[in-house]
C-alpha cells in the first residue's frame, strides 16, 4: 500500500488550512462583532448626548428668558461668551451652544464657529424640524453631521430668537477611534485562539489519527497489524481505519482457518499418506506463521497524542485567561508565571519532578492571587476571585501534559504541547494584559477559552 | 457530526464564540463607560445650576430655609429631565430644607450625600446611595463657609438596563455572526480536506483490494519468502491462500 505518505500529507495540509481557517475566520469574525457592536451602542450613546443637550438648552433658555423679562435687549446681553463657555467646559459632550435673533442671525456662540453655522441655518436646516422629548417648544434637526435641538426665545415684546444646542453623533465615532489600539489587541487575541483551536481540532481530529493510520499501514511490511483499540470514526479517515482493522481480522482468520481445514481433512481421509501430507502443512503454517497470527490480532500500543492534546489545550487556553488575569496584578507576576511554564515545559524532567513543580506552582499561584485580592491589590477582587480557579487549572494542566508518557521519550516528559502553551500564554497575555480592568471582558474572555478546551475531541486511548 | 470537516468546524466554534464575546464584551464596556459618564455629567449640570442658584440668595445674606425660589428650581429640574427622581437640598447640618417629595424635608439626607458635599469643595461628586446614583454639590454661604449640599439622583440602575438592552442586540448579532463563521469555515475546511478524502480513500480501496486479492479461490500466488520473520502482510495472505489450495487438492484426491 502506497499510502502513509500521501495520508500523512494531505492530513499536513489539512492541518494547516485549519489554523489558517481558524485564525482567519475569528479575526473576521471579531472585526465584525465589533462593527455590529458599535453599531448597537451608537444610537445610544447619541441618545444619551441628545437628553443632555436638551437639558442644557432648557436651562440656558431660562437663564437668557430671565435676563429678556428684566429689560434687558438681546444683543445688549452681558457675558454671554463667558456662559456660553463655561456651558460647554462643563458638557465636553455637545459641539456648540449658539443663541440667534429673530431675524436668524447668530448672535452669540461658542464652539462650532459661526462662519460654519450660520450657513447651515441659512439652508432652513430647521424648517421642519420635529418636536422632541414630549415638548413642543423643542425640535430637533440634523445638518451637516451635527445634531440639533432649538428652543424658542421668548422676551416680553416677542419672539426674540432661537437657542441651537449641537452635538455631533460622529464624535463618538471619533472617541470610539482613539481607542483603536486595544481593539487591535482584541483582533490579534482573536486570530491568535483562532488558530490555537485550529490547530487543536485538527491534532485530534486528523493529525493525531493519520499518525496512527501511519503507523499501522507501516505494519502492513510484517503480520501483525495491531488493532484500533476503538470503533472506527464515521468519517474520511476512518475508512482507512476500518479496512486496516478488517486486514488484521483477514491475516488472522485465514490462519485459523488453514489449521481448522488441515485438521478436517486428517479426520476425514482414510488414506494415511494424505493424512500426513495435510499434517505436514499443519505443522508448516504453524511453523510458519503461528508467532504472529496464532493470538487475535493486538489492540494498537499507539501513543495517546489524543489525550496529550487535549491536556495541552485545556492549559494553553486557560493559562491565556490565567496570565491576562495575572497582568491585572501587574507584569512581575504575569512574567514569573510564565517563567515557570517555560521551564517546565521546555525541559524534559522525570514525571515525578514534572508533577511537584506543577503542583508546587498551582497552590503558588492560587495563593498569590488569594492574597492580592484579599489585599486589594487587583484592580477588581471579583474578577480576581473569578479567575482564581483558572490559574490553579492552568498550574495543574500543566503538570498534567508534562506528566504523559511519550513512546519515543520513555519516561520522560514531553517538552512540546507545554512549550506551545507556555509560548500562547505569554502571547495572551502580552496582548490582554491592558485590558485586564476591564473586567466583563476578561472573565467572558476565559469563561469561553474553558469552554473552547472542553468542547475539544474526546480523548483517545 | 460525520466527517472531518464538521468535526474540525465544531472544534473552532468555541474559538469563533470567544472572539465574538471579547469584541463585544470590549465595546460593551466602553460603551458603559460613556454612558455613565454621559449621565453622570447632565445630574452634575442640574445640581451646578441649582447650586448656583441658591449660593446667589445665600450670597445675599440669607438663610436657606428662606430662599423659597429653590422649591421652583427643583421642579423645572424634574421637568427638564424626567429621569430626575431626586432632587434635595439640605443645610449644614444634614437636614433636608427642600426637596422634591416634600415629604422628606426635614429627613436628614443620606450620610453619602453629607460625607460627598463636606469633601467636594468646588465641584460636584458622584455618588451611589439608597439605589440611587446621585450628583452632589457642596454649598458655600456668604462668608465661603459649609451651608450643606445639593444632590441630584436617578435610578443607578438605569445605565445597567440600558447597557443590558444593548447587550441583548449584541448577542444576537454575534449569534448570527458566530453561525455565519461557522459556515464559512465549514466550507472552506470541507475544500481543503477533499485531498484527504481522496487519499483516505484511495488508501482504504487498496487495503480491500489486497484483502480480496488473496482468496484462495483467487489466482496463484508467487511463491512466499522463505524467512518467516520477513513476511509481509500481503505475502502472508497469498501464503495462507496457497496452503488451503494445496488441503483443498489433498481433499479431492482423498
Amino acid at each position: 500500500v502506497s499510502g502513509p505518505a500521501g495520508l500523512v500529507a494531505a492530513a499536513r495540509r489539512t492541518g494547516v488550512a485549519a489554523v489558517a481557517a481558524g485564525a482567519a475566520a475569528a479575526l473576521l469574525l471579531a472585526a465584525a462583532a465589533l462593527a455590529a457592536a458599535v453599531a448597537v451602542v451608537l444610537p445610544d450613546l447619541a441618545g444619551e448626548r441628545e437628553r443632555t443637550a436638551a437639558v442644557v438648552a432648557t436651562s440656558v433658555e431660562r437663564s437668557i428668558e430671565r435676563a429678556l423679562a428684566l429689560g434687558v435687549p438681546f444683543d445688549r446681553l452681558a457675558g454671554m461668551p463667558e456662559f456660553l463657555s463655561r456651558i460647554l467646559r462643563e458638557n465636553p459632550d455637545l459641539r456648540f451652544v449658539a443663541a440667534t435673533g429673530a431675524d436668524g442671525t447668530i448672535a452669540y456662540w461658542e464652539g462650532v464657529s459661526r462662519h460654519r453655522l450660520q450657513p447651515i441655518l441659512d439652508a432652513g436646516a430647521l424648517d421642519g424640524a420635529a418636536p422632541v422629548g414630549g415638548r413642543a417648544d423643542l425640535v430637533r434637526a440634523e445638518a451637516d453631521g451635527f445634531s440639533i435641538l432649538a428652543l424658542a426665545l421668548d422676551a416680553p415684546a416677542g419672539p426674540a430668537g432661537r437657542l441651537l444646542v449641537g452635538t455631533q453623533p460622529r464624535q463618538i465615532l471619533e472617541e470610539a477611534a482613539l481607542a483603536l489600539p486595544d481593539a487591535l489587541r482584541i483582533l490579534a487575541f482573536a486570530a491568535l485562539l483562532g488558530a490555537a483551536a485550529g490547530w487543536a481540532a485538527w491534532a485530534g481530529v486528523a493529525g493525531d489519527r493519520a499518525a496512527e493510520a501511519q503507523s499501522r499501514l507501516g505494519a502492513l511490511g510484517g503480520t501483525r497489524i495491531p488493532r484500533l483499540p476503538r470503533p472506527p470514526r464515521r468519517d474520511e479517515l476512518g475508512a482507512v481505519e476500518a479496512a486496516l482493522d478488517r486486514a488484521a481480522l483477514a491475516l488472522h482468520d485465514r490462519y485459523r482457518r488453514v489449521l481448522a481445514h488441515a485438521e478436517e481433512v486428517r479426520g476425514a481421509v482414510f488414506d494415511a499418506d494424505v493424512a500426513a501430507r495435510a499434517a505436514e502443512v499443519e505443522r508448516e503454517t504453524a511453523a510458519a506463521h503461528g508467532p504472529a497470527l496464532a493470538e487475535p490480532p493486538p489492540p494498537a500500543a499507539l501513543p495517546r497524542p489524543g489525550r496529550l492534546t487535549r491536556a495541552a489545550v485545556a492549559l494553553s487556553l486557560s493559562a491565556g485567561a490565567a496570565a491576562a488575569a495575572f497582568l491585572a496584578l501587574g507584569p512581575p507576576a504575569a512574567a514569573a508565571f510564565v517563567a515557570a511554564a517555560a521551564v517546565v515545559a521546555a525541559t524534559p524532567i522525570p514525571r515525578e519532578t514534572a508533577r511537584a513543580l506543577g503542583v508546587v506552582g498551582a497552590l503558588a499561584a492560587v495563593a498569590g492571587f488569594a492574597g492580592a485580592a484579599a489585599g486589594g491589590a487587583a484592580p477588581d477582587p471579583a474578577t480576581a476571585w473569578a479567575s482564581a480557579p483558572l490559574v490553579a487549572g492552568a498550574g495543574l494542566g500543566l503538570a498534567a501534559a508534562a506528566l504523559r508518557r511519550h513512546p519515543a521519550r520513555g519516561d520522560r516528559a514531553t517538552p512540546l504541547p507545554p512549550a506551545a502553551a507556555a509560548a500562547f500564554a505569554a502571547a495572551c497575555a502580552t496582548l490582554l494584559g491592558p485590558l485586564a480592568g476591564s473586567g466583563a471582558l476578561l472573565v467572558l474572555g476565559a469563561a469561553a477559552a474553558l469552554a473552547a478546551a472542553l468542547s475539544l475531541p474526546p480523548a483517545e486511548g | 457530526v460525520p466527517g472531518v470537516a464538521g468535526r474540525l468546524t465544531l472544534g473552532l466554534a468555541a474559538a469563533f464564540a470567544a472572539a465574538l464575546a471579547a469584541a463585544g464584551a470590549f465595546v460593551h464596556d466602553r460603551a458603559s463607560e460613556r454612558a455613565e459618564a454621559a449621565v453622570a455629567g447632565r445630574l452634575a449640570f442640574v445640581a451646578f445650576e441649582l447650586r448656583d442658584a441658591l449660593e446667589g440668595g445665600l450670597g445675599l445674606g440669607l438663610a436657606l430655609s428662606d430662599i423659597r425660589a429653590a422649591q421652583d428650581q427643583i421642579d423645572r429640574s424634574i421637568l427638564d429631565e424626567p429621569l430626575i427622581d431626586t432632587v434635595a437640598v439640605f443645610d449644614a447640618g444634614g437636614r433636608i430644607v427642600f426637596a422634591r417629595d416634600l415629604a422628606d424635608v426635614g429627613r436628614p439626607a443620606a450620610p453619602a450625600w453629607r460625607d460627598a458635599a463636606a469633601a467636594g469643595g468646588d465641584g460636584v461628586r458622584t455618588v451611589v446611595a439608597d439605589g440611587r446614583l446621585a450628583a452632589v454639590a457642596g454649598l458655600s454661604d456668604a462668608i465661603g463657609g459649609s451651608a450643606g449640599g445639593v444632590a441630584v439622583g436617578m435610578d443607578a440602575g438605569y445605565v445597567g438596563r440600558q447597557a443590558l438592552l444593548s447587550g441583548t442586540g449584541m448577542a444576537a448579532a454575534a449569534a448570527g455572526l458566530l453561525l455565519a463563521g461557522l459556515a464559512a469555515a465549514f466550507a472552506a475546511l470541507s475544500a481543503a480536506a477533499r485531498p484527504l478524502r481522496r487519499e483516505a480513500e484511495a488508501a482504504a480501496a487498496e487495503l480491500d483490494a489486497l484483502v480480496a486479492a488473496a482468496e484462495p479461490a483467487g489466482p496463484e500466488a508467487a511463491p512466499p519468502p522463505p524467512d518467516p520473520d520477513r513476511w509481509s502482510a500481503a505475502a502472508a495472505l497469498a501464503d495462507l491462500a496457497a496452503r488451503e489450495r494445496r488441503l483443498e487438492r489433498l481433499d479431492q484426491s482423498a
